[in-house]
């Protein structure tokens, strides 16, 4: 279906080659995983399957593409488009229209087909994404996960063979990323359809996948192999070029760090589960790996909301809800899209002000606090870190608030000087903030708000579209600074980033909390789980299948639970064996 | 943000261009015409159209016209103090405020203008309350044989409005979180002009530059022309409309004309006196 061979392409202004000696070969049918650390041209490659490169877009491209038997130079993009479909991120930019059925017919009226034949491909086209009670809806009515099966539906429409998703699911939350999984796995089971996946969120998907390609940083072809070819032999060295991987591999490769049961690495919770069983654990232990519970019942809390609610358009987005958040603690907002966790963060910084109840900051009124001074005792680090680029250059984006904070251009300089150092900006630091990667521009924005030396911190989907290494990154500075003292608070959909650093977690469901407490325990609590719409972490469905050997498995979530688990569960049966 | 209401009315059923067309002629007429009959005349009609025939409920309809109506008394409160000083000699004093006389050639003047803009304004809501922009624009390419490509992209470009609006809120909290205020003042306009602008601008370019994207992955622009799942032509019942608008008109007009209430004719008030 497609062949490509030493393709190399350089973006017109590009500074580097983002694809560098490219060979792959794809089959009919097959559904291939392409892995790589963000800009690493995963979506060049993309790209250049369905024409845009070198068509559409200026550069340097040697090398060729052969697509159906076709090759892509010398074919016009609109031939090659029919071939390949490719759905892309952002659901929102990718619309044309105002309505479902006009978008569906979209890439039908260009292509010339008569009214007929769109009535009867609209409809095809909306039930192989079994959508077709949305026909007659508009675009703003859909939700994430609607909009993206209705932008495959448009792609369908034109019956294209090959079909690439270029990580359709990074800006849908949990439930619309499985609904939006469900669809893809259904076109594997029903249609002949080629499929190639550009995705990290893998846990739910690995087992339609036949064969996985990782890309490096330099757009070279790392690997190729089967999911557990690479997952298992090729573990370090994904790891360490921070690509994500299943959390089932990762516990495999920790486990085989630890020497504990060199297994093969399994790809889901089902054989993940069939590994472990037969592993003994100590009752006491497995409860440990878990610590640094912050009681809530703080006299002083940093952060305090009182009977708060909040109406829009007779919508009531927030009931009733209070809260106490202690110093030092790190706290996790989670729940369903629309359940008010913004809303919620908005209040606590003064942007909404409230219909009803109060917020404290430090047992003041945020109401009676002025906006300056509140911004120097409450950080607010938005979704989008280009949205508090303020400045022209790294540096004065840097130093602003430490001006504004009255410190002498001395202290400045050393102050600039280390945190340059600690974010590995330094090279960059008279150029414009725009000009770094995604990563970096979200430490940048989290530095910024450093600089006006808050004590509380609230992050809105600090790790969204972020690869394996920037989030980790982000999350261990977000440690450090908790044991600073400075309290956190972050609003996620990543339940392991929950089950790994939260220390509190508040689940909001319809604008009401309905838990409140330590991450650990509602891990335990299903019913909230689900009524809340949260998926949990793989890792803990693990231990949920596990807990019917043994009670203790029960809670796990994050690799490292499970390996201390294990390892003072083993050192146990050893000691015990020596005796 | 929803201009159109989805009502299966007469007025949805007709193309796009008919409604534009038909209040074009009285457009023109309304300019020139200095008394007060004649834009009442046309604010009933335009009134009658709106509720019956595009079935917009009464309430919906004084709703939308408040702003219009406010600002056509501010225009006939500003003529009671400002009338040409050439006008009002001779004319009556109808009472007088403080040092103001306000006269009576003052009073009609200012109901004649302010009639005549709030029946421009209004006339225009039979087209934008019952017509859905894509349909219009639809509707241009089909009849008016516009290029295709030139008209989706104001097409698209209409759909980015209210993203851009998100976006600008959004920037706006960011920034008030960091403890910048908006202050004003010439310099500090400046200044926050740039700094909405900047990341205004590189969301707005990145944003256009996937729906390019996604609309050449869909074979946008393979060939010069393109058919049309729903065909928007002009038929009978746009000929009926138009043609029954304008007949209606004209016995408005030569009505008001026999019975001697139409003023003279001409774009400036007071051009007779």
């Amino acid at each position: 279906m497609i062949e490509v061979t030493n393709l190399c392409f350089k973006y017109e202004r590009g500074s580097k080659h983002s694809l560098n000696g490219i060979d792959l070969k794809i089959g009919e049918g097959e559904v291939i995983l392409v892995l790589g650390p963000s800009g690493s041209g995963k979506s060049t490659l993309a790209l250049t399957f369905n024409g845009l490169i070198p068509h559409s877009f200026p550069g340097e491209m040697s090398g060729m593409v052969h697509v159906c038997g076709m090759e892509s130079f010398k074919t016009p993009v609109y031939e090659l488009t029919q071939k390949v479909g490719i759905v892309f991120q952002d659901p929102e930019a990718q619309f044309v229209s105002m309505n479902v059925e006009d978008e569906i017919v979209f890439a039908l009226e260009n292509l010339c087909y008569p009214p007929e034949k769109m009535e009867e491909r609209l409809v095809e086209a909306l039930s192989k994404v079994d959508m077709l009670d949305y026909r007659y809806r508009d675009v703003y009515s859909l939700s994430g996960g609607e909009k993206q099966k209705i932008l495959l539906a448009a792609l369908m429409a034109i019956r294209p063979s090959i079909l690439i998703f270029d990580e359709p699911t990074a800006n849908l939350d949990p439930m619309g990323t499985l609904e939006f999984f469900e669809t893809v796995k259904s076109l594997k089971e029903t249609d002949k359809h080629t499929i190639i996946l550009i995705e990290h969120k893998l846990d739910d998907l690995i087992h339609i996948i036949d064969r996985v390609v990782v890309i490096g940083k330099e757009g070279t072809k790392l690997v190729e192999g089967t999911p557990s070819e690479v997952f298992g032999e090729h573990a370090a060295m994904l790891i360490q070029e921070g690509i994500w991987m299943p959390q089932t591999a990762l516990l495999a490769n920790k486990l085989k760090e630890n020497d504990i049961n060199s297994c093969d690495v399994p790809l889901n919770i089902k054989e993940a589960c069939e590994y472990l069983k037969n592993l003994k654990l100590h009752p006491e232990n497995s409860k440990n790996g878990y610590s640094g519970v912050v009681s809530n019942d703080n006299l002083n809390p940093a952060l305090e909301v009182r009977y708060l609610s909040f109406s829009y358009d007779k919508n009531k987005i927030i009931e009733n809800f209070s809260l106490k958040v202690a110093k030092g603690d790190f706290l996790a907002i989670v729940g369903a899209n629309g359940a008010g966790k913004t809303t919620l963060a908005k209040h606590l910084v003064n942007i909404i002000r409230p219909s009803h109840g109060k917020v404290f900051i430090e047992g003041k009124d945020v109401l009676d606090i002025p906006t300056k001074d509140l911004s120097h005792k409450i950080g607010y680090v938005f979704q989008n870190p280009e949205h508090q680029f303020i400045k022209n250059t790294v540096e004065e984006q840097l130093t602003f608030g430490l001006e504004l904070n009255g410190l002498s251009p001395g202290e400045i300089e050393s102050w600039l000087d280390s945190t340059l150092e600690r974010f590995r900006i330094k090279p960059y630091a008279k150029m414009s903030p725009y000009m770094l990667s995604h990563g970096q521009k979200r430490l940048l924005s989290v530095a910024t708000m450093l600089t006006l030396g808050q004590d509380i911190l609230i992050l809105d989907e600090p790790t969204f579209g972020q690869d394996l290494k920037s989030s980790r990154e982000l999350l261990a500075l977000l440690d450090s600074l908790n044991q600073e003292g400075k309290t956190i608070i972050i609003i996620t959909h990543d339940m392991t980033l929950v089950a790994k650093h939260a220390k509190n977690v508040v689940v909001m469901n319809a604008g009401k909390a309905i838990y409140s407490g330590s991450a650990h325990e509602l891990f335990k609590n299903e019913e909230i789980l689900e009524k809340a719409r949260l998926t949990p972490p793989p890792l803990l469905k693990l231990s949920s299948c596990l807990s019917k050997y043994d009670e203790n498995w029960k809670g796990l979530s994050t690799p490292e639970e499970f390996v201390n688990a294990l390892k003072s569960a083993n050192t146990l049966n050893s000691q015990e064996g020596s005796k | 943000m929803k201009f159109f209401y989805y009502d299966e009315s007469f007025l949805n059923k007709l193309n796009p261009l008919s409604k534009v067309i038909a209040p074009i002629p009285i457009f023109i007429l309304l300019c020139m015409i200095n008394d007060v009959w004649t834009p009442l005349a046309f604010i009933f009609l335009t009134a009658f159209i709106v509720v019956v025939l595009g079935k917009i409920p009464v309430t919906k309809f004084l709703k939308i016209s408040a702003p219009i109506l406010v600002f056509s008394v501010s225009i006939l409160i500003l003529f009671l103090f400002a009338t040409r000083s050439e006008l009002t000699a001779g004319s009556p004093v109808l009472f007088s405020i403080g040092p103001f006389n306000i006269y009576q050639i003052s009073l009609y003047a200012g109901s004649a203008i302010a009639l005549r803009i709030y029946a421009l304004l209004i006339l225009a809501l039979p087209f934008s309350l019952t017509t859905e922009p894509s349909n219009f624009i639809r509707s241009i390419i089909q009849n008016l044989n516009l290029p295709y490509k030139f008209s989706y992209g104001v097409m698209v470009a209409f759909r980015f409005l209210p993203m851009m609006e998100t976006e600008f809120n959004v920037v706006r909290s960011a920034h008030k979180v960091m403890g910048i205020a908006d202050e004003s003042g010439v310099r500090s306009y400046f200044e926050k002009t740039k700094r909405y602008s900047v990341p205004l601008l590189v969301n707005a370019i990145r944003i256009g530059e996937r729906t390019a994207l996604s609309m050449d992955g869909r074979a946008f622009g393979a060939f010069e022309e393109r058919t049309f799942f729903r065909e928007i032509e002009f038929k009978k019942i746009d000929w009926i409309y138009i043609f029954s608008f304008w007949t209606v008109s004209a016995i408005i007009l030569i009505t008001l004309y026999l019975t001697g209430l139409m003023g003279e004719i001409g774009f400036y008030f007071g051009s007779f006196g």
